[in-house]
This record gives C-alpha cells, sequence and structure tokens, in this order.
C-alpha cells in the first residue's frame, strides 16, 4: 500500500512522553464512549448543515456543540485518532461506526473511497479549524463539487491541528511507471561517453567559470509582495480581456457563436461574483463594436444576444441576490448597465421585486425599472395585478415616476385595492399623471373613511391643479360637516386650497376667516385659523385688513395663525419688490 | 509587544524563528550587550515564553532545508526568506540541528546562547558548543541530523511513483478530450497536483529531478507535468499559500491543453515544421481556452487556467503570440509558468528540435531574455530554484574529475550534490555521491566546478542515474 502521511509522526513522541507519564484520567469504557459521540455529533453535524443556511441558529448551534464534544474529549486525551476503513471506523480498537452503504450518506464510504485511512484531531485544535473540516464533509460532492475531492479540499484547508492518513493508490495505472522507465532508460549512454566528454573539457585550459548567483534583495522582495497583493485581485477584467481577443480574431461563426457563450459564463461568473461593474463594462464595449460600420448584421446579432441574456431571468436573479446580501453594494454599475437592456427583462425585474427581502436591493429594482419603464409600460402595467400589496404599490410608484399619463386608465382599476397603502400611492399617483378621468375616484376619496385617504385625495386633486379640482375642494370645506374635522385634517386642505391663488380662492378665504362664530364654537375658529394659513400661502396683499382684524381677536390661535399669515404675506412683498 | 494572533499559530511560530535570525544577525553587527541586541533579545524571550506556557516545550528543529516547531513545518514566506536563509545556513555551518527550550526561559540565557552561536567560528565541533551551553538549564542543543539513506531511498520511491502516476492521469485527462469526451476527471488531475504539491513541499529536489529527465516519449504528457512542478516549486519560494500552489499546479498542468485539437501529424512531425504547420501550432493558446470555457461550469481555477493558456506564448514584453494590441501586463501565473515552459521546452528533446539544451546553457540564454521575454524578478527565483548548475548538468570539477548535479543546494546554489562519474583520469567509476559544499579541515571546499558540459551532446543518459 502506497501511503503517504501528510505531517511525520517521528518527533512525536518527544511531545507526547509527558502525557504518558501524566496518564489519563479517563477509564477506557468512558474514552469509547466519547469517542463515539464525537461521531455522532459529526453525523448530526454533516446532516443539519445541509439542512440550514449558515444564517439559521441551528447550524451555529450545531458547530458550538459538535466543538464542546471535542473540548471535553482532549480534557483526558491529547488526541482523538479514527481509522477509517470501507463500512467501518474504528477507535482505539474499538468498533464505532459502522454502515454498508455505498453511499456518500455512509461516512466511512464517504470518507474511504477518497483514499482517507486515519483521521487525526489533536488537542488545542482550534474552532475555526472543525468549523472547516465539518464544512468540507458536509459538501455535497456531487452536485456542488466539481473537480475536488475530499482530500483536496482537506489539503487546501491547511489544517494544523488535524491531520489524515491518505492512500494514493486509486488514483492511476501502475504500467505507465515501468514503461516509461523501460524506454528511457532502453537508451544507454554510449561506452565512450565519459571519455570524450573527459577528453574535451581536458582539451583547452581550465577557466573557472564565474558563476552568475543571484542574490535577492530587501527591495525585489518588495516588489514581489506587490506583486502578489496584485494577484489577489480579482481576474475577471483580464478574462474580458481575452474574450475579446479571441472575439476579434474569430473567423468562422461556429467560432463566433463560441464567444457568445463565453461571454456569457463570464457575465454570469461576473454577477456571481458581484462584479457588476465588469459586466457593465464589458456591455459597453460590445455596444461599441456593435455600432462600428465594419461590423455585419450576424455579428451584430451575436452582440444582441449577450445584451439579452444579461436581462435574462438566470442572471438578474442573480443580481438580486448580490443586492440583497445585506451588504449594500454600489448600485451604480447597475444603473449604468440598466440602458443595455430591454424589455423583456422587465418581467425579471419585477418577479425579483416579490421575491427580494431588503428594501435596499428592491429599490435598486424599482429605480431600474423606472428607467426601463418606456421601454413598456404596458408591460410594467402588468404588475399592478401582483397577489403581493408591496409589489402593486412599487409598480404605481414606478408609473408615477414615468409621468406617462397612459398609465391612468391601469390606474384607476386599482384605486379600490383592499390595502390601504396601496390606495395612497395609487391616489398620489392619479393625481400626478391624471386628468379629469380621476375626479369621480378622486371626489369619493375624500369622504373615505380613513384620514390618510381623504388627505391624500385633497393632495391629489391639488396636484391635478385644475378649475374642477378646485370646485370639489372647495365644496368639501363649504359643507357643514367640515368644520367637525380634526385640526390636521382641515389645514391641510386649506394648505392644498392655497395651490390655486385666485380671486375666487382668496374671496372664499376672506370669507371665512371672517365668519361670525355663532356660539363662539372653537371649531369655528380651527376653520378661520385655517383659513388664515391658507392666506398667509397665498401672499395676498389684499388679505392684509382681515387678517390685522383677527389678529386682535380673543381666539388664541386665531391670533398667531393671522401673525403668522401677515408676516408672510409682507415678508414675501419685501422680497418681491 | 502584544501579538494578535495565538501564541500557537502557524504564524506565531514561524515570527519566533526569524526573531531568533534578528537576534543572531544584530549579534553579529553589534555587542551582545548593545541595545539593539538586548531589545531583539527580549522580543525573542516574550514569544518563546508564551509560546512554552502553551505548549509546554519549543522544539525548533531544521531538518533539510526547513524549519519545524513541534513538529510543525514552518512556511518560508517572501517576508521572511533573508532571515531563513540566514539561519539555515549557521545552523548548517555548525553543525546544529536543534534547539529546545524549556522551563524557566530568562532573556540572560538567550543573550548566552547568542553569543556562543555568534562567537564560534564555522570550524568549530558541535561538542564544543554544547559544553559551552551546559550550564544554561532552559536551553539544549542537538546534532543536526542527517537523512538515513535508506529512508531517503524510500522517499525517492515514492516521489518517483508520483511522478509517474502524474503524467498517466495527465496523460488520460488530456487524451479525454483529445477524443472529445464529455466527462473529464478533473477530480483526479487535482489530486495528482496536491500530492505533488506535497511531495514539493517536502522533497523539492527529488521531484524537480525528476522533472529533469526529458527523454521520454510521450513529449506532452511529461512536459505538462514538469512544468506543473517547476511552478508549484516557483510558487513555494513566492511564499505562495496551499491553496494557490495547487491551483498553479492545475492551471500549470493544462497549458498546453489547446494542443489536444492539433492534427498529431503536425504535433509530433519527426522534420523540421513548415511556416503553415507553425501557424497551426500557434493557434493551440487560442484553442485551450475554448477547450478550458467549454470543459465545465467557469469557476476561479479555470478562468485562471483560461488565462494562461491564452497568456503563455505572449511573453513579458508582448513580442510572442497570439499577437495582441494594448494589452494589460501578464498574469503572475502566466509569468511563472512560462519561465517554467521555456526552460522545460529548451532542455527537452521535443519532437520539433531534437537537440535538448543544457540546462546551464538554457538557463543562460533564458538570463539574456530577462526583461525582454521573461520576467526578471521571478526569473531570479526561478534561478534560486534550479540552481546556478541545475540539475542533470555534467561538470568537470576542479580534482579533474566528472561528476552530473543530481541535488540543488538551496542555501549554497553554486555547490550542488553531485554523482562522481568517472576518475581524475576519465576512467569510469562505481557512481558515488558527493555534497560540494562539504570542506575540508582548513575550511576550504574539497572540490569545485570548473566547467559545465553538455550531457545530451556526449549522449549521457540521465535516468540512469536519477531515476
Ligand atoms: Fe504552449
Ligand atoms: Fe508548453
Amino acid at each position: 500500500m502506497n501511503l503517504f502521511m501528510f505531517i511525520k509522526p517521528d518527533r512525536m513522541s518527544l511531545l507526547w512522553r509527558e502525557n504518558e507519564i501524566k496518564g489519563n484520567g479517563m477509564e477506557t469504557g468512558e474514552e469509547i464512549k466519547a469517542a463515539k459521540g464525537i461521531l455522532q455529533i459529526l453525523l448530526k453535524a454533516r446532516k443539519n448543515l445541509r439542512l440550514y443556511p449558515a444564517n439559521n441558529p441551528v447550524y451555529a448551534k450545531t458547530l458550538e456543540e459538535s466543538f464542546e464534544k471535542f473540548t471535553r474529549f482532549f480534557q483526558f486525551q491529547d488526541q482523538l485518532i479514527f481509522r477509517i476503513r470501507l463500512y467501518d471506523i474504528y477507535y482505539m480498537d474499538e468498533l464505532v461506526y459502522h454502515n454498508t452503504d455505498q453511499k456518500n450518506e455512509n461516512l466511512s464510504f464517504f470518507l474511504f473511497k477518497d483514499g482517507l485511512r486515519e483521521l487525526t484531531f489533536q488537542k488545542k485544535m482550534p474552532v475555526e479549524e472543525l468549523t472547516s473540516f465539518i464544512k468540507i464533509i458536509s459538501m455535497d460532492f456531487e452536485q456542488d463539487v466539481l473537480d475536488d475531492d475530499v482530500v483536496t479540499l482537506f489539503w487546501e484547508a491547511d489544517f494544523s491541528y488535524i491531520r489524515y492518513v491518505v492512500e494514493d493508490e486509486v488514483l492511476a495505472d501502475e504500467d505507465y511507471e515501468a514503461q516509461a522507465v523501460a524506454g528511457v532508460k532502453a537508451r544507454q549512454t554510449e561506452p565512450g561517453s565519459f571519455q570524450a566528454a573527459y577528453d574535451d573539457a581536458t582539451a583547452v585550459e581550465i577557466k573557472i567559470q564565474n558563476p552568475a548567483i543571484v542574490s535577492l534583495t530587501e527591495s525585489d522582495l518588495k516588489m514581489l509582495f506587490i506583486e502578489l497583493e496584485d494577484d489577489a485581485k480579482d481576474k475577471i477584467d483580464k478574462f474580458m480581456t481575452i474574450i475579446f481577443e479571441i472575439f476579434y480574431k474569430a473567423k468562422t461563426a461556429k467560432e463566433v457563436e463560441d464567444v457568445v457563450g463565453f461571454f456569457n459564463s463570464a457575465i454570469e461568473y461576473a454577477v456571481r461574483q458581484g462584479n457588476i461593474q465588469a459586466v457593465m463594462n464589458t456591455l459597453e464595449r460590445l455596444a461599441q463594436i456593435a455600432q462600428s460600420s465594419r461590423v455585419n448584421e450576424i455579428v451584430k446579432h451575436h452582440i444582441k444576444s449577450v445584451f439579452h441574456f444579461t436581462g435574462s431571468q438566470q442572471i438578474l436573479d442573480l443580481v438580486g441576490q448580490h443586492f440583497d446580501s445585506g451588504l449594500k453594494p454600489d448600485p451604480k454599475p447597475f444603473q449604468e448597465l440598466i440602458r443595455f437592456l430591454d424589455k423583456d427583462s422587465i418581467p425579471h425585474l419585477m418577479d425579483l421585486l416579490g421575491n427580494l427581502d431588503s428594501i435596499y436591493a428592491r429599490k435598486v429594482i424599482i429605480d431600474a425599472l423606472v428607467y426601463l419603464c418606456p421601454k413598456s409600460l404596458l408591460t410594467i402595467t402588468k404588475g399592478l395585478s401582483s397577489p403581493k400589496w408591496y409589489v402593486v404599490r412599487n409598480i404605481i410608484y414606478i408609473l408615477r415616476e414615468n409621468k406617462d399619463s397612459r398609465a391612468v386608465e391601469y390606474l384607476l382599476k386599482t384605486v379600490s385595492h383592499p390595502d390601504l397603502r396601496v390606495r395612497k400611492e395609487v391616489i398620489r399617483a392619479l393625481g400626478e399623471l391624471g386628468d379629469s378621468r380621476v375626479l369621480p375616484a378622486l371626489q369619493s376619496f375624500l369622504d373615505d373613511p380613513d384620514m390618510q385617504t381623504r388627505l391624500a385625495a385633497v393632495r391629489a386633486l391639488g396636484s391635478l391643479s385644475s378649475g374642477q379640482a378646485k370646485a370639489m375642494v372647495l365644496v368639501k370645506i363649504s359643507e357643514k360637516a367640515f368644520n367637525d374635522k380634526s385640526f390636521n385634517e382641515k389645514k391641510e386642505f386649506f394648505h392644498v386650497l392655497a395651490i390655486w391663488k385666485d380671486k375666487e380662492v382668496v374671496d372664499f378665504l376672506i370669507k371665512t376667516l371672517m365668519k361670525t362664530a355663532l356660539f363662539g364654537s372653537a371649531k369655528v375658529y380651527e376653520s378661520k385659523a385655517c383659513a388664515a394659513y391658507s392666506l398667509g400661502m397665498i401672499g395676498d396683499r389684499s388679505a392684509l385688513p382681515y387678517l390685522f382684524k383677527c389678529r386682535g381677536a380673543h381666539n388664541k390661535l386665531l391670533q398667531k395663525f393671522s401673525e403668522t399669515a401677515i408676516q408672510r404675506i409682507e415678508d414675501e412683498n419685501r422680497i418681491q419688490s | 509587544m502584544k501579538t494578535a494572533y495565538r501564541a500557537d499559530s502557524p504564524k506565531a511560530k514561524g515570527e519566533m524563528i526569524n526573531q531568533l535570525a534578528v537576534v543572531l544577525r544584530s549579534a553579529e553587527v553589534h555587542h551582545v550587550d548593545n541595545i539593539a541586541v538586548t531589545n531583539a533579545i527580549s522580543r525573542l524571550e516574550a514569544l518563546v515564553s508564551e509560546f512554552v506556557q502553551l505548549e509546554n516545550i519549543l522544539i525548533l528543529e531544521l531538518r533539510g532545508e526547513f524549519f519545524f516547531v513541534n513538529e510543525f513545518r514552518i512556511r518560508y514566506s517572501s517576508e521572511v526568506m533573508i532571515n531563513f536563509d540566514y539561519l539555515v545556513r549557521l545552523f548548517k555551518s555548525l553543525d546544529v540541528g536543534t534547539l529546545v527550550f524549556q522551563n524557566d526561559l530568562s532573556a540572560a540565557d538567550i543573550s548566552v546562547l547568542t553569543k556562543v552561536l555568534v562567537e564560534a567560528s564555522s570550524g568549530v565541533s558541535f561538542e564544543v558548543l554544547q559544553e559551552k551551553l551546559s550550564h544554561v538549564n532552559s536551553i539544549q542543543i542537538e546534532k543536526l541530523k542527517h537523512v538515513i539513506e535508506a529512508d531517503l531511498l524510500d522517499t525517492r520511491k515514492m516521489v518517483k511513483k508520483t511522478y509517474f502516476k502524474a503524467v498517466s492521469v495527465a496523460k488520460s485527462v488530456m487524451s479525454s478530450i483529445r477524443s472529445g469526451d464529455e466527462a473529464v476527471d478533473l477530480k483526479k488531475a487535482k489530486r495528482m497536483v496536491v500530492s505533488m504539491v506535497n511531495h514539493i513541499l517536502d522533497e523539492e529536489q527529488l521531484l524537480l529531478g525528476m522533472a529533469s529527465i526529458k527523454d521520454y516519449d510521450e513529449y506532452t504528457y511529461h512536459h505538462s507535468v514538469n512544468v506543473s512542478i517547476f511552478s508549484i516549486s516557483l510558487g513555494q519560494r513566492l511564499g505562495l499559500s496551499m491553496k494557490q500552489l495547487t491551483e498553479l499546479g492545475m492551471v500549470a498542468l493544462f497549458h498546453d491543453i489547446g494542443k489536444m485539437v492539433i492534427p498529431t501529424e503536425i504535433l509530433n512531425k519527426p522534420t523540421r515544421l513548415n511556416d503553415e504547420e507553425w501557424g497551426v501550432i500557434k493557434k493551440h493558446p487560442v484553442e485551450g481556452v475554448r477547450i478550458l470555457l467549454k470543459m465545465k461550469r467557469l469557476d476561479y481555477t479555470s478562468i485562471r487556467s483560461a488565462i494562461v493558456s491564452f497568456e503563455h506564448h505572449i511573453f513579458y514584453n508582448n513580442t510572442g503570440y497570439p499577437s495582441v494590441k494594448k494589452y494589460p501586463p501578464l498574469d503572475l501565473y502566466s509569468r511563472i509558468v512560462s519561465l517554467a515552459d521555456q526552460y522545460d521546452a529548451m532542455t527537452s528533446a521535443r519532437v520539433y528540435s531534437r537537440t535538448p539544451m543544457s540546462p546551464d546553457k538554457a538557463l543562460n540564454l533564458m538570463m539574456k531574455q530577462a526583461g525582454t521575454q521573461l520576467d526578471p524578478l521571478l526569473l531570479q527565483f526561478f534561478i534560486n530554484m534550479v540552481g546556478v548548475y541545475p540539475i542533470g548538468t555534467l561538470v568537470m570539477l576542479d580534482s579533474n574529475e566528472l561528476g552530473l548535479v543530481y541535488e540543488i543546494n538551496p542555501i549554497f546554489v553554486d555547490r550542488p550534490h553531485i554523482m562522481i562519474l568517472t576518475d581524475r583520469l576519465g576512467q569510469r567509476v562505481t557512481v558515488h555521491p558527493f555534497d560540494l559544499s562539504n570542506k575540508n579541515e582548513e575550511g576550504a571546499f574539497q572540490k569545485s566546478i570548473v566547467k559545465t558540459m553538455d550531457a545530451n551532446a556526449y549522449k549521457v543518459n540521465l535516468a540512469e542515474y536519477l531515476l
């Protein structure tokens, strides 16, 4: 058997000698039980790590528990050695695990088939080392791991306290060595060779050569250090450069097609790595090539397919994960990249709105959709029928930002959305985008039982700013019941009214301001104060005499609001003159 | 000074060795009582004491060219290389193999050790040093152990096995690509590379020796493995991590994968290639990228492999092929592989140039290309690795004997280990090894190289002596 140990054991005796003298505090029976316990916890950890994501508490708990078991074992022993056979694992001479399944779930089979024959854990093994050990044995080698086996991963983990013995026999046929050696040795050195070399060497006078011994200086090492640091950066840009080189050199249609595939997989890789900037740079360069007059239609078509791939669900899902990671990556490269996407990517982005967890990520996607909206308004409006209220609200926001009044007819269909938050957003959008078509809806919302909805409706009327809208607000304020509304709501209505700044409104406000409060009711004074506030906002000097009058009123609220309004009008006029 | 990492971490272990070198080097310049030395000593004392408190004992041993701290081999990172080199030389010249620190170590004890080591001239016997330190209870020194021949023979066998397995894996992987097989067993290839990295860390010289025998029939596969070995070995000197070394080994192994789509008639053509055929050969870097990218889903290693496949003939100054305009600097791995590739190709009997160059001649040529075709800094590391007289060089000694270099001495690059082939009259003798760093009683080297010759020119079959 051709075994190789990763660490030579010869000097270990010196290190462990002390422990032998100390003896161990554990009975053999107990010790075996503890070893079995460790094996059980490793099996459990394998299961849990596959079942739960790393941020799940069970995941962390399992790792913690495993480490505890080891710590307890190391109170009595300085090392734990497991011997591995195809179906069995032994501790000392005791069988501690047996399973005859030929599957990776079987721990002994799993370790044995890759050549592992012995595993040693040493006291003082830090928790990070055990954690990476457990992570490795929990990986799915059939699905996720392509060119590694358990040994190569152990090797790369570079353990200090976990040692293992590996058999490499599994690797290759023995015959090659014999055959190659025989072949190469067959060319025997010719009998006279040495004599000839000797004669030649001594024929000329021997001169001692000055061999060029190169010694490295501190500055060489500094340069090397910079090299290594530089090498740690990701390789995507260089990789893209190479794909472009191959692209330029491509001659046949098949070659161009291949290169498209390379671009696509490089883009996918870059997004996985979170390097959106590299993708952006690539698309930009491709766009430039596509614009060149020397490029034929077939190549243009291929370039287009790369853009299309970038906007595919596969890639956009990865983009979503990237922004949803909690690290809040810079959205700028993605914002720049959006201009290369076409309308086909809209549905995928809308799907993301429903699937992403973080507000941060959703905001990035919303901004992208705002940009893409003009490419297909109709596609965007389809999102209004999403079962998720927040998606509907986001879509309304997108339509609102897009300022295209064609959206109104779709928005009107959502005014009766069961979710208040959606209704508020749609009312606002209708105000900003709408025309006379939206008036009936807004009017009905002025009587909504929810105050926030009523306020949204009146503000929307304000942003419509038409005469009809004004009339609606005036009618509402004139109603008798208006007096009984809360002060804040009233103030908001009067605030909206100030938008119109015309004689009708000023007259109406003065009339309200000068209304006699029959029973001196506080509610009436509130309305009067609001009228004063509104006049102040309008800034019409003709209101000043009335406001002076009201400043002297004995109602504190009216006094205060009149005073503020006067101040405001005078300030404004001063600035203007 | 408090260290940020655990006292028994690999970094702390390396730091102790480094600090020991700092102490000794400063004591060579200043008196032991000088503040520079005492400061260095007290830092060393703090590091060692902290370690001993955790581990009870500190055993610092030189084995071959490497230091071990309580059985852990300390890596040779570039920052500490100069200090490590110094310490290896010093230990070897004094025949000291091991320092053991225990019990209550004091700065005064280290000061005694420093004085004893620095003041000892290289001729002094180990026993004298031991005597001088006998009253220091906390420090013991042990004599340098020379590797036992039988052990060496065993290791040699194992390394040999590893080498040929690697070639056979390379062959099966690469020929499955040639035959258009879908399932390429990369796990096997990677496992092989890990095994090679492992051997290079422990028995670098043996594996380099294997890579020096060039006369095999299957050039492409041997070449791939050789380039991988030279690259890993160079990478190790640059201080790359295990993971990086494995990656570099993989990347190097596949650097010529593009040759698998070149018709074998051209690849193995025994006569000179015409321009058209050369044109086909020159496609292999790009073809390699195509193969690598189609092989599996992209990951970091396949990207690096593709980069190296594309760049390995471009040259440091962009004068090679494929021709590229406005191209960014070559990747570090490409420059490493390019060195390894050129060296192995020049010293091999390739099908399209039947006469291989002698290793030292190849090195000389490469030195002329420093800064133009080859990265000058990496070339320096490469020369230190293969030695001024690389393995396989036929040499004439000042004793008039002929010898063959079979192992490099990393500390004295111009004093390799050789096999003596003839006596001083040129008569063949029973081949026996000799270490050119051996000195006589007066402290002078016993034998030195005066001339190198081309073993190939005299049809000396290296395999007879190196395998
Ligand atoms: Fe090549
Ligand atoms: Fe090559």
